[in-house]
């Protein structure tokens, strides 16, 4: 069902069953008229959170610091299990895919600016300061 | 609206023009400090000399062009013409700068006994300055009515004024309000437009919004090529393009457009079209006076008018350049040089807000096929973007 979502939306992209009963979607998405073009792929196994990676350009530092909200292999974070904002019932297509394309945005003014523009959760008051903009 | 990259740009560029605003807290200040100055003055003016005086805003602040100093320390602009109902052969030019002098000096005077914070008068070529430290000055130009405003003047014939200039023993004709107005028809379908839009965001009536706060296109793109040049001759003075050649050549070029970049983009290349080279003489004429040539110093030194299309040049660059770029971050690093790293930062980081803003209030979509982020498709959820490490799945 993922994937018929995600090919119907973006008739374009490729689809791949991985072992597992896992999907692996690799799709193009350009976020706004003056952003990159980027590659993206997903990859999704039942009851785990999808795994988005930017296959190319890929994404990189900003003065040796790497991109706020990527956890460790360089993978957006897009949404929070604790805030049910994500369950396998829902569309990758509707709810991960936008979130890429907001995050690349949000990415591009990060490389930019050194500023994150998206809400964001503060991390609660000291909980570590080296990580305090995720 | 991001839509198309014409509505892109056309947003950066707005936004990137609202960082060049007066903010409202100095704007306010500007105003209350002119109007004080304005009322003192018809009051002392009666008293001493029994005649009628009149103090209103000219150039800039009054046109809506007003843009920051690079220098930050420098303070904005605020120029008023000073005028009291004299005849020519009734006082000379050096008479009314000294009494003008006199008279800003008893203005302070009254602000000491009234506590209030002093400002700093000197003098200059054509006017006073008084300098409220590390905000702006206002620049009093002392002035007579011109009574031989019809020889030469096009329209609004009762506010031709004359001025004084100590580089010049003849008086010098201007006529700002006339200016103005010939400025105003310029723009004034788009005008309207965007002072009903600026009413209704301070839920105000269309006449509570002053006329120089007003955005238009054809200010953008003025404040836009101010900021351009003062980038491009920080430093450096000398010859750098005057604001009023800037000002008549864009709004001559302006032809309606109701979006910021395609204004500032148009006006860049038609510019050139409106300076003219005859005989051997440089002519940007004063729409509202057939007998001034904003360019003439460019007939005395050629290389102003060298300088000037270096400039246009320069501009067209930057701009087209600013187009072929292939990302935000790389938009933002062509615009830098050109505008100053900081505000165009700035600019970005409030696009950035923009769009979440509108993510968080459910108005941002995504179209299929390309995820282009906009007005169309469907509406992107909300979200939480959160830190580095894994969060178990449920």
């Amino acid at each position: 069902m993922q994937a018929l979502r995600l090919k119907s939306l973006f008739p374009e992209s490729s689809f791949d069953v991985v072992r597992n009963f896992g999907l692996k979607w690799v799709g193009q998405l350009h976020p706004t008229p003056l952003s990159a073009t980027y590659t993206v792929a997903i990859s999704y196994r039942l009851r785990l959170r999808p795994e988005v990676t930017i296959l190319d350009p890929p994404l990189v530092s900003r003065n040796g610091s790497r991109s706020p909200h990527v956890f460790k292999g360089e993978h957006p974070c897009l949404f929070r299990f604790k805030y049910r904002e994500w369950d396998g019932a829902m569309y990758i297509a509707d709810t991960i895919v936008p979130w890429v394309s907001t995050w690349l945005v949000h990415y591009e003014i990060w490389l930019a600016t050194g500023v994150w523009c998206g809400s964001k959760e503060e991390h609660p008051a000291g909980s570590g300061s080296k990580n305090s903009s995720g | 609206m991001i839509d198309t990259k014409a509505q892109h740009l056309g947003t950066m560029f707005e936004i990137l023009g609202e960082e060049l605003d007066v903010p409202e807290r100095i704007y306010r200040d500007m105003i209350s400090k002119y109007q004080h100055l304005g009322a003192w003055i018809r009051e002392d003016s009666k008293d001493k000399f029994r005649a009628d005086a009149e103090i209103y805003p000219q150039g800039s602040v009054n046109l809506g062009t007003t843009i920051p100093p690079v220098d930050a320390t420098c303070g904005y602009d605020l120029d008023l013409v000073y005028r009291r109902d004299l005849v020519k052969s009734g006082i000379t030019q050096a008479q009314l700068i000294e009494q003008t002098g006199d008279q800003l000096r008893r203005y302070i005077e009254h602000l000491e006994h009234q506590r209030e914070p002093l400002p700093e008068l000197t003098p200059r070529r054509r006017c006073w300055a008084l300098n409220f430290k590390g905000h702006f000055h206002m620049d009093v130009l002392p002035a007579i009515p011109d009574d031989e405003a019809d020889v030469y003047s096009l329209r609004n014939l009762g506010d031709a004024i004359l001025i004084t200039d100590k580089e010049r023993c003849e008086w010098q004709h201007s006529n700002p309000r006339g200016y103005a107005n010939w400025f105003h028809e310029r723009e004034e379908t788009v005008f309207a437009e965007q002072r009903r839009i600026a009413a209704k965001a301070f839920n105000v009536d269309v006449e509570m919004i002053p006329i120089g706060r007003v955005s238009t296109p054809l200010r953008r793109a003025i404040q836009l090529a101010k900021r351009h040049r003062d980038i491009r001759y920080t430093g450096d003075p000398e010859d750098k393009p005057i604001s009023i050649i800037i000002t008549t050549l864009a709004a001559m070029a302006y032809a309606n457009e109701a979006d910021a970049f395609e204004a500032f983009n148009n006006i860049a290349q038609r510019m050139r079209d409106f300076i003219s080279f005859e005989n051997g003489i440089w002519r940007v004429g004063n729409p509202v006076n057939t007998q001034e040539n904003f360019a003439d110093k460019w007939n005395e030194r050629p290389e102003r008018a060298v300088r000037f299309f270096e400039w246009l040049d320069a501009l067209e660059f930057d701009l087209a350049n600013a187009q072929q770029q292939s990302d935000l971050n790389q938009f933002a690093k062509a615009l830098s040089p050109a505008f100053g790293k900081e505000i165009v930062e700035r600019s970005l980081v409030r696009f950035g807000r923009r769009i979440d803003e509108s993510h968080q209030k459910g108005d941002l979509r995504m179209a299929a096929k390309t995820g282009a982020l906009g007005s169309s498709g469907a509406v992107v959820p909300k979200n939480t973007w959160y830190g580095e490490e894994q969060e178990p799945a449920l």
